[in-house]
């Protein structure tokens, strides 16, 4: 086959897997989630009671796809050619007419503009309840969740009035039963040394590669102890650091000062920094939820690719698949869909509970199910390994991550709701559990959490594990792999799945994965090749650098 | 995809029929010059030096080709490729085998002491508060028990614990069951601790076995149910020796 001919299957392939998303969406809107149990009605939301939510504008799917096709086709004259937040919103958003006619509708309906975005995927609004309730034809309830989070939901599917219909898809955020919850796991102990060693990033540390001028983006919900990052950095002789923090301009700070929610703010930026310690952390971080109960991932990451000050971020947060409401993905996808044509790498942890993420959310629920938003085809979806070391730290195997008593492992499975995109290509990914859809982890890396990360916390190291560890480990690796390849004449990787599923499947120089093909994650087994236990296997990473430069030299832009 | 080779290229513009240079070098020179003694001298200085310098850059080109990256065999998707790892178990672990049917466990020895061993399996009691818990690791010739039989025998021949029950809640349920990466049968069960005085308090007994045809393995991990931290303690254990089991 020709490279022009295999550039122009990758396009239609791509191009056909990534304009599913739309039907699928489409068929699952307004289907009633599944309830969850335990949780109690208090009574309706009161009609003055302030609610953030989003509106999802219109944009020019078929564009976003083609362009995202041709974007990561090394035979396509826009190869490599990133499109920034501003020219995302130019080219696929609506116009500045139809945006300036919206304020004023708005504004007449009395709903406030918290914030606006130049890539046009969303706005994020607030009105009170009984506006809410009588613009979109629903009737917002106060619940209480078997926790004892208060929340609001809205009775009947929002329907977007027609005098708006034209910039503005559906509603996104007006229901808080669903908030994301963190992938991590309090267990054992991985020292950075240790990881170094075991992953192969010593050679770069040796070449002076620890993440100079890199920036790393982690998406937060809760706030990180500066006493324990310092505590860390001295305990490893890791320079000093304070990661910038970036709120969200709706919703403002992460609120959660919870024990767990610390440890899982400082879990991500500790494992960053233990891998990339010179690289810049820039804390994005808002609610986990809002006081009105909006999922801030995708305003968030909107936020973070309006900036364009990372290419790398990491996120530890997510929520059940099956129950998420549809307009939220929606909501999400566009933001994700303009980091993927800005050339922004996501990384998104797959969540702790093996095949049935679902669990987590609600205990009896025992279907196969995936996390959102790792089941994105915009996003490098992370899984969960057991880590083996020799007594010198080198690596010596790794098996899937595998709880069946404490229900946990590697988030592992197939979409309900994502085509498979075109680029998810590589020996063994078509298996006897394909079905068309998006499979996931494509990587992963340790997450046991009893031989996890070894974190800082309250004056003392504490071991944590899961799949929140791995996403930043996988995130600094490639801040680690981006500085080698500018050191190589490579400006930028772009978003590296397409490039990692090909690296994959065609004969390098250096092996860049570890295959694992020991274990289960509850229930798909690890296997040669891809697996939805765990992906393409752990990266090793100073092979995979190289590899990657090979592959980008080979595949230089235009 | 064609792969680009899988052994050493030749270098583009190579004819094997083309003798080296250097040597029609050496032959021009010595028979068209050196008119003179010293001058001849000059030349066999000049004509010894310059194969000497031909025969390192030669040397030197054929260690370059055989150490350079782009001529090495590359490595094919999913093969192994380069040096092998160890194959070594996790550090800081404790391996015991049974002497009767040579199976592998491995378990943390800082968090959990063999209290009981035979050939056939060990009892492993949670280090950390005394009482805090259990793990059982038992084999059985897979002719004389199934893995469901094998759970219901070790579960009756449990002593200190009274009034076992089935735990069916679908929140509890054991998905996956298996013993050393082997699927199997597991369930969970409650029952009551023995107190020197009546009935003590409820445990709950996570029980998971497999067999590869000629053992069956099975592990019970005793943990008191109402009591977070043992049990937490125990589960995480548990899962650790059942994952850790190397069947012979």
């Amino acid at each position: 086959m020709t490279r022009r001919s295999r550039a122009g299957l990758l396009i239609v392939v791509a191009v056909a897997g990534l304009a599913g998303v739309g039907i699928l969406l489409a068929s699952s809107s307004g289907a009633p989630p599944r309830p969850i149990r335990a949780e109690r009605l208090l009574g309706r939301t009161r009609p003055s009671t302030m609610v953030d939510f989003s509106l999802v504008l219109r944009i020019d799917q078929r564009q976003v796809d083609r362009a995202e096709a041709e974007l990561y086709n090394p035979a396509s004259p826009q190869y490599h050619r990133f499109i920034d937040a501003r020219t995302f919103g130019r080219r696929f958003g609506i116009s500045d007419r139809q945006l300036a006619r919206l304020r004023g509708l708005l504004s007449r309906d009395g709903v406030q503009i918290s914030s606006e975005y130049p890539q046009r995927t969303a706005i994020d609004v607030a009105a009170p309840a009984g506006v809410v309730d009588r613009l979109f034809g629903i009737r917002l309830m106060n619940y209480v969740s078997r926790a004892g989070r208060v929340f609001h939901a809205p009775l009947g599917v929002p329907v977007v009035p027609p005098r708006l219909s034209g910039s503005v898809t559906t509603v996104a955020g007006l229901s808080g039963r669903f908030a994301p919850r963190a992938d991590d796991v309090a267990g054992g102990g991985l020292s950075p040394s240790t990881a170094r060693t075991a992953y192969h990033i010593s050679p770069l540390y040796q070449q002076g590669i620890r993440g100079q001028g890199e920036r790393i983006a982690l998406i937060s919900f809760a706030q990180f102890s500066q006493s324990d990052l310092d505590g860390f950095a001295q305990q490893y002789s890791l320079p000093r650091f304070t990661p910038v923090n970036i709120s969200s301009p709706q919703d403002g700070p992460a609120q959660d000062t919870s024990q767990d929610g610390i440890g899982e703010a400082d879990l991500d930026v500790e494992v960053v920094h233990a891998i990339a310690p010179e690289a810049q952390i820039l804390n994005y971080n808002a609610p986990q939820v809002t006081a009105g109960g909006t999922d801030s991932f995708g305003p968030l990451l909107d936020k973070i690719v309006a900036d364009g000050k990372a290419n790398i971020v990491s996120d530890s947060y997510g929520v059940c698949e099956l129950t998420f409401p549809s307009a939220d993905v929606l909501r999400d996808e566009h933001a994700i869909d303009s980091a993927v044509l800005h050339g922004i790498n996501v990384f998104k942890s797959t969540g702790d509970s093996g095949a049935y993420q679902c669990q987590r959310t609600d205990s009896s629920d025992t279907r196969l199910s995936v996390e959102w938003p790792a089941s994105s085809a915009g996003v490098i979806a992370v899984g969960g390994t057991t880590l083996s070391t020799t007594a010198t730290g080198d690596y010596a195997g790794e098996s899937a991550w595998e709880g069946t008593i404490t229900q946990t492992g590697g988030g592992g499975g197939v979409s309900a709701l994502v085509p498979r995109p075109g680029w998810q290509r590589a020996p063994g990914v078509i298996n006897q559990f394909s079905n068309g859809r998006r499979q996931l982890p494509d990587v992963s890396a340790s997450a046991n959490p009893f031989f996890g990360w070894s974190t800082y916390r309250n004056g003392s190291l504490q071991p944590t594990g899961g799949t929140s560890a791995a996403s930043p480990f996988m995130a600094a690796s490639m801040a680690l792999i981006e500085q080698y390849a500018r050191q190589h004449g490579i400006n930028r990787l772009g978003f590296v799945a397409p490039m990692l599923y090909q690296i994959a499947s065609t004969p390098q120089k250096l092996p860049p994965f570890h295959d694992v093909t020991v274990g289960n994650n509850r229930y798909y087994p690890a296997s040669t090749g891809w697996d939805f236990a765990t992906g393409l296997g752990s990266p090793d990473v100073y092979n995979l650098a190289q590899d990657v430069v090979d592959y980008l030299q080979a595949h230089p832009s235009q | 995809m064609s792969a680009s080779g899988s052994s050493p290229t030749a270098p583009s513009g190579w004819d094997p029929h083309i003798r080296p240079l250097h040597f029609r070098g050496v032959h021009v020179h010595h028979h068209l010059r050196g008119q003179t003694r010293g001058r001849l001298r000059g030349h066999l200085v000049l004509v010894t030096f310059v194969v000497a310098l031909s025969v390192s850059v030669g040397i030197g080109a054929v260690v370059v080709a055989l150490v350079a990256p782009g001529s090495a065999p590359l490595c094919q998707p999913y093969t192994p490729c380069g040096p092998a790892t160890s194959g070594m178990g996790l550090v800081s672990q404790t391996v015991w085998r049974s002497s009767q049917y040579g199976f592998t466990v491995e378990y943390p020895g800082s968090a959990l002491s063999a209290s009981q061993q035979s050939g056939s399996g060990l009892v492993l009691d949670l280090q950390a508060g005394g009482s805090g818990g259990t793990i059982v690791v038992l084999g059985a010739p897979a002719a004389e028990a199934s893995p469901a039989k094998a759970i219901t025998s070790e579960l009756t021949k449990l002593s200190g614990v009274s009034q076992l029950a089935a735990d069916t809640s679908q929140a509890d349920r054991l998905l996956g069951p298996g013993v050393g990466y082997r699927s199997g049968v597991g369930g969970v069960y409650t029952g009551f601790g023995d107190a020197s005085q009546g009935v003590g308090g409820e445990q709950t007994i996570y029980a998971e076995s497999a067999t590869d045809g000629r053992v069956t393995i099975t592990v019970l991990a005793i943990a008191p149910a109402n009591d977070a931290g043992p049990k937490s303690a125990i589960a995480q254990a548990a899962d650790l020796v059942i994952n850790s089991v190397r069947w012979s």
